[in-house]
């Protein structure tokens, strides 16, 4: 156990997630974040990566350990201080997780729902402050004018910019990434991770990302955490992950000489 | 005859030796059983009637013939209230039945112990009691008339609004529901934004259907005292004025077939 120290974004020490007294999910996972730190997260299927993820949102509730963001210890949160702790977290998710039959602006308002009251979402009365950020992010995203269509009308790499969006207006100090490439193809795989790390340096976010894609983890991401029976594996820059951790990590067929680094597809099989 | 394929010395079979055995057995009981049931209904037919039907039928049908033109005029009234009794008894039930399928539905539900069964309780008591029958009580409780028709449709109505409405909650995406959560949303705010907007069409359609099923059944509760054009068609039978019931028939048939029309037109919008 590491103390808790200032100047950290978020402190993950010795959290355990068990499921049912059998399985183990998580076992002793501890790493911590700087400002601006992007961290990507990789393991095969079942390793835990999304539960590790949830687990920081307590969506899962940690067996034991302790999850720092900030100064703030989420663990022993009551249910209105955890509202107003996950209002720091954006969270993206693998599919989207936007609402199809709302319209593009409604989806990203609904980023401000942790601060905007009952009725006056209702009514679609949204202050004017968090209209105008809409707005703005959208253009950003490359979604102009598209504010008013309904979200099953777009594709998968546009359904992905909304939910940026709607992560980015909630003003976090974290964005949590769960898959964010799984349903895209390679191009727009790029273009959505290029879009991540571009806005959180704009924004001085740190980030964990969940990526099943070592090669793109590689490519974006300073830092890697992979984890393997739900213990980390490896923690470091993508330079160290050599052969011998990848088996370690997927198994031998994932760094076959002519599959390794070459390919998602290839890496896919592993899983 | 077994279907099987055979591919060098593999052999696939359709149906086991075991099947095969049981679908002859099944085959061979289902024809026996069909067989005494039909020497069963025999005994008990008085088959002198049923000889004798085609001529009662011209009988009747010459009776009814032509029809009471001149009625149709007095039965404008009783045609208004069996709308009323549709549309009113379905808005009140529709307006009960949301609330007891938000209750029902297991992943909205805010008690599975308590809460949960006395709503689905609810909903298996209105279905199982048919809108006849619900009249013919609430007759007794709230004397003849529209009201007790408006209400005999209501109590009919939730249980199948609420049924279905309730499956429709359940079989929800919930990933749209959690992401909310994730922004710091609360539970009502989750649920009002991440799943409602997906259930409105299901609410719309199903409550569209019953108002059709609805009608069908408000112009036969003026039988038993409840209004409408059922109370018309009751005097009309009991005063043995066959030329009066063929006018009511037809607006029956007339009625109907709109509101069908009606129905399918507002679901297939709602798409």
């Amino acid at each position: 156990m590491t103390s808790p120290e200032k100047g950290y974004v978020l402190q993950v020490d010795d959290l355990d997630v068990r499921y049912s007294s059998e399985i183990d999910v998580l076992r002793g996972v501890s790493f911590a974040l700087q400002p601006n730190e992007i961290v990507g997260l990789i393991g095969a299927s079942g390793a835990g990566k999304s539960t590790l993820l949830r687990a920081i949102q307590r969506l899962v509730e940690p067996s034991s350990g302790s999850v720092r963001l900030g100064g703030t210890e989420l663990t022993t949160l009551g249910s209105a201080e955890l509202r107003d702790a996950r209002r720091r977290m954006g969270m993206i998710f693998q599919e989207h997780a936007l609402v199809d039959r709302l319209t593009v602006m409604e989806n990203v308002l609904c980023g401000t729902l942790g601060r905007t009251g009952f009725w006056q979402a209702i009514r679609r009365t949204f202050d004017a402050a968090d209209v105008t950020e809409a707005f703005r992010l959208l253009d950003r995203m490359g979604l102009d004018g598209y504010q008013d269509r309904r979200c099953d009308e777009l594709s998968g790499g546009q359904k992905q910019r909304v939910g940026i969006a709607r992560a980015l207006i909630q003003d976090p100090e974290l964005l949590l990434v769960d898959e964010p490439t799984a349903s895209l193809d390679p191009a727009a795989s790029v273009r959505i991770m290029t879009l991540i790390s571009e806005v959180c340096a704009e924004n001085g976010l740190a980030a964990v990302i969940n990526l099943h894609d070592v090669p793109l983890a590689r490519r974006f991401c300073p830092r890697i955490l992979a984890l393997h029976e739900g213990r980390i594996a490896f923690d470091g820059p993508p330079a160290g992950l050599t052969d011998a951790v990848l088996t370690q990590v997927y198994g031998e067929e994932a760094v076959e000489p002519h599959v390794s680094r070459r390919s998602s597809d290839e890496v896919d099989g592993a899983d | 005859m077994p279907a099987n394929a055979r591919a060098g010395d593999r052999q696939w079979d359709w149906h086991t030796p075991a099947q095969r055995r049981l679908r002859l057995f099944g085959t061979l009981a289902t024809t026996v059983f069909l067989a005494w049931a039909w020497t069963h209904i025999s005994s008990r037919t008085t088959w002198g009637f049923v000889r004798d039907a085609g001529v009662q039928l011209q009988d009747m049908g010459l009776r009814m013939f032509p029809p009471e033109g001149s009625y149709l005029s007095a039965l404008s009234r009783p045609l208004v209230d069996t709308l009323h009794i549709a549309t009113l008894g379905t808005v009140l039930g529709v307006l009960i039945a949301i609330p007891l399928a938000f209750l029902a539905a297991r992943t909205t539900t805010p008690s599975e112990r308590v809460l949960r069964p006395l709503a689905l309780l609810a909903l298996v008591t209105s279905r199982s009691v048919n809108s006849i029958i619900w009249a013919l009580i609430l007759v007794v409780l709230v004397g003849p008339g529209l009201l007790a028709g408006i209400l005999a449709i209501a109590l009919r109505s939730v249980g199948f609004v609420g049924k279905l409405v309730y499956e429709a909650i359940e079989e929800a995406p919930e990933l749209p529901v959690t992401a909310l959560r994730t922004t710091g949303a609360g539970r009502a705010q989750s649920l009002a934004f991440g799943l409602v907007p997906n259930v409105l069409p299901v609410m719309a359609g199903v409550s569209v259907y019953r108002w059709e099923i609805n009608i069908r059944e408000a112009t036969i509760l003026g039988i038993v005292g409840a209004g409408g054009l059922g109370m018309a068609l009751q005097s009309s039978i009991d005063s043995l004025a066959w030329s009066r019931v063929s006018v009511i028939l037809g607006v029956i048939l007339g009625t109907v077939v709109v509101a069908e029309w009606v129905s399918a037109r507002v679901r297939k919008g709602l798409a």
